[in-house]
């Protein structure tokens, strides 16, 4: 589980994240969602050690991220193609993922068989490189590297951007099955608030670096959301000047 | 001048997708400086001093370098024609690596690197070239050989030339995925034990290129020697502890061919601090005693270091994590 108690991050004594207190179970699959700026790629860089918390503890079953190396053991993240070692092949990639969590080639190869049309005959013997392939087949050699793991954790930061509709549909499924199969927390961000609402069991509205809300996905939670951001835009100050008249 | 300036230009290009270009220019400047071109050229002179027509010759040359560099224009103005990218790329496994566990798993990804990018591969060709520069100074002329101090200057450049250039970055040229790495499952002592590896087997094998350096002065082999124990030693380590200190990024798309490649401060001291010291020691007892003394003494200084390895990894380690955050954040800006 996720576990995360006071953790402030302050840049040029701006707090940008500010979470007094957040637990995330097990078996859950949790979306965070928010404007651009509110802060979620900083949030899940703090829960992997990746940025230094200006106070505060981020957890990882039960492991302080910033005191031990052992949370790396069980915790799986893509977060945008700076994860990804642009000159090997895919194959190369997920091959050197599978052998630093002791899987075997054929292991591998097994996960990889159940991921042939999430793949879509572009990303296995392609003959490139990852830096030759597209944005979207980049995005999902790195989930993919993830997912063959089959983590305790996982953290994806906007899998579904990028991806065409038909790799959306089949990423959803892949994150229920794996939820479903395992015992593990599930922490995604995206701003497709269909996938949102229709893949994650809890939703996490984020904003300025807070969470200010945290709802149980129910029937009219995608509408709850967009009247949200609705209203968000309304009450903004480049709204009102789009406004006819007020020029 | 104009011949010089059009053929060094067509080299530049030609060697920005082929290092080999480069390597191939350092090589026939060395055949050029070996051979008795003071007599070809002072002969050459006095006969177009008697056949004044002759010096109409000399626009030729420049004048078809002029054109072979506009063909090449020409025929390459699409990029992707001529980077390669459409060819298919093979999958590289280095099983033999896998003893070393996870740091041998992080030498075949450094191994690929090196290989698989324009700015270290030349690196790697650069310090060969400065290997085989080293040979054509050293080179016995007239009858005359080289000092021992000169000859073991020779080899410390000649056997510590890609570390100078790559090791002080050690950590950057990973800086494209550097968050990606930190996220993985793979603990930092592991991540610092890799570079120690990858460092180990490079210099081994510029060693044991350097070698053939014997065949021309047997005085180099000991030598040579002696600067490969000091690098194991001594050198490996300063360098993965200044690579600490490099928060720059690298982009491992850019050649370094004729390009001053963006030298600091930083890296001027992280220079002085890997050539310098070995020279002293040598120099101090060159003076006491006598010059095999000194290079006796480089020699015996880099292994017994050499013993003290796991501490150093240890060592690195901890500066690592002291600046662990201040590397990520300077790898992430572009």
């Amino acid at each position: 589980m996720i576990l995360i108690n006071n953790l402030v991050k302050t840049y040029n004594s701006r707090p940008v994240i500010d979470i007094r207190h957040l637990s995330i179970e097990s078996g859950v699959i949790t979306g965070l969602v928010g404007n651009n700026g509110a802060g979620k790629t900083t949030l899940f860089r703090l829960l992997l050690d990746l940025v230094r918390a200006s106070e505060g503890e981020a957890l990882l079953q039960g492991q302080d991220v910033a005191m031990t190396e052992t949370w790396k053991g069980f915790t799986a993240a893509y977060l945008d193609e700076t994860f990804l070692p642009g000159y090997l092949t895919p194959e190369e990639y997920f091959y050197f993922t599978g052998r630093l969590n002791r899987l075997s080639k054929a292991g591998v190869d097994e996960a990889l068989a159940t991921m042939s049309a999430f793949f879509n005959d572009e990303i296995l013997d392609s003959g490139k490189y990852i830096r030759d392939l597209s944005k979207g087949n980049q995005a999902k050699v790195g989930i993919a590297a993830c997912l063959l793991r089959k983590p305790e954790v996982l953290i994806l930061d906007e899998p579904f951007a990028n991806l065409d509709p038909s790799s959306q549909h089949i990423l959803v499924e892949m994150l229920r099955q794996l939820s479903a199969d395992s015992r593990n927390a599930i922490l995604i961000s995206s701003h497709d608030l269909n996938h949102i609402t229709g893949l994650c069991h809890r939703i996490l509205l984020m904003e300025r670096g807070a969470i200010i809300k945290d709802i149980d996905t129910a029937a009219d939670t995608l509408q709850e959301l967009a009247g949200y951001f609705r209203t968000k835009l309304a009450a903004s100050p480049a709204a009102a000047s789009s406004q006819p008249g007020t020029r | 001048m104009l011949l010089n300036h059009f053929l060094i230009l067509y080299i530049k290009r030609r060697s920005i997708f082929n290092p080999w270009w480069l390597v191939a220019f350092v090589g026939v400047n060395i055949l050029l400086f070996l051979l008795p071109l003071r007599t070809v050229s002072s002969g050459g002179f006095f006969y177009i001093l008697h056949h004044p027509w002759l010096t109409l010759a000399f626009i030729f040359p420049p004048a078809l370098v002029y054109l072979v560099n506009r063909r090449f224009l020409l025929n390459n103005l699409y990029f992707e024609e001529i980077s390669g990218r459409d060819r298919y790329k093979q999958i590289a496994e280095y099983g033999w690596l896998r003893r070393w566990g996870v740091a041998g798993e992080l030498v075949g990804l450094e191994y690929r690197l090196i290989l698989r990018n324009r700015n270290p591969r030349t690196y790697l060709l650069f310090s060969l070239a400065i290997l085989a520069y080293c040979v054509a100074w050293s080179w016995p002329h007239d009858g005359h050989t080289v000092s021992v101090g000169m000859l073991f200057f020779y080899c410390i450049v000649a056997n510590g030339a890609f570390l100078i250039r790559y090791g002080g970055e050690a950590f950057a040229w990973q800086s494209s995925y550097f968050d990606g790495l930190n996220a993985s499952n793979i603990q930092t002592r592991d991540y610092v034990r890799s570079k120690f590896y990858i460092f180990t087997i490079i210099a081994t094998g510029t060693w044991l290129i350097s070698l053939l350096y014997g065949l021309l002065d047997a005085r180099a082999l000991p030598m040579l020697t002696a600067a490969w124990l000091y690098n194991l030693g001594c050198n490996i380590p300063v360098a993965a502890w200044c690579a600490t200190f490099g928060y720059k990024p690298m982009d491992l798309g850019k050649g370094i061919g004729f390009n001053y490649g963006g030298m600091t401060a930083a890296n001027s001291w992280y220079i002085t601090l890997i050539s310098l010291p070995p020279y002293l020691i040598y120099m101090a007892f060159a003076w006491l005693f006598q010059p095999w003394a000194g290079v006796a003494a480089v020699g015996i200084t880099g292994g017994v270091c050499l013993l003290f390895r796991r501490w150093f990894i240890t060592l690195v380690t901890r500066e690592f994590f002291q600046r662990k955050y201040l590397i990520l954040k300077g790898f992430r800006e572009k």
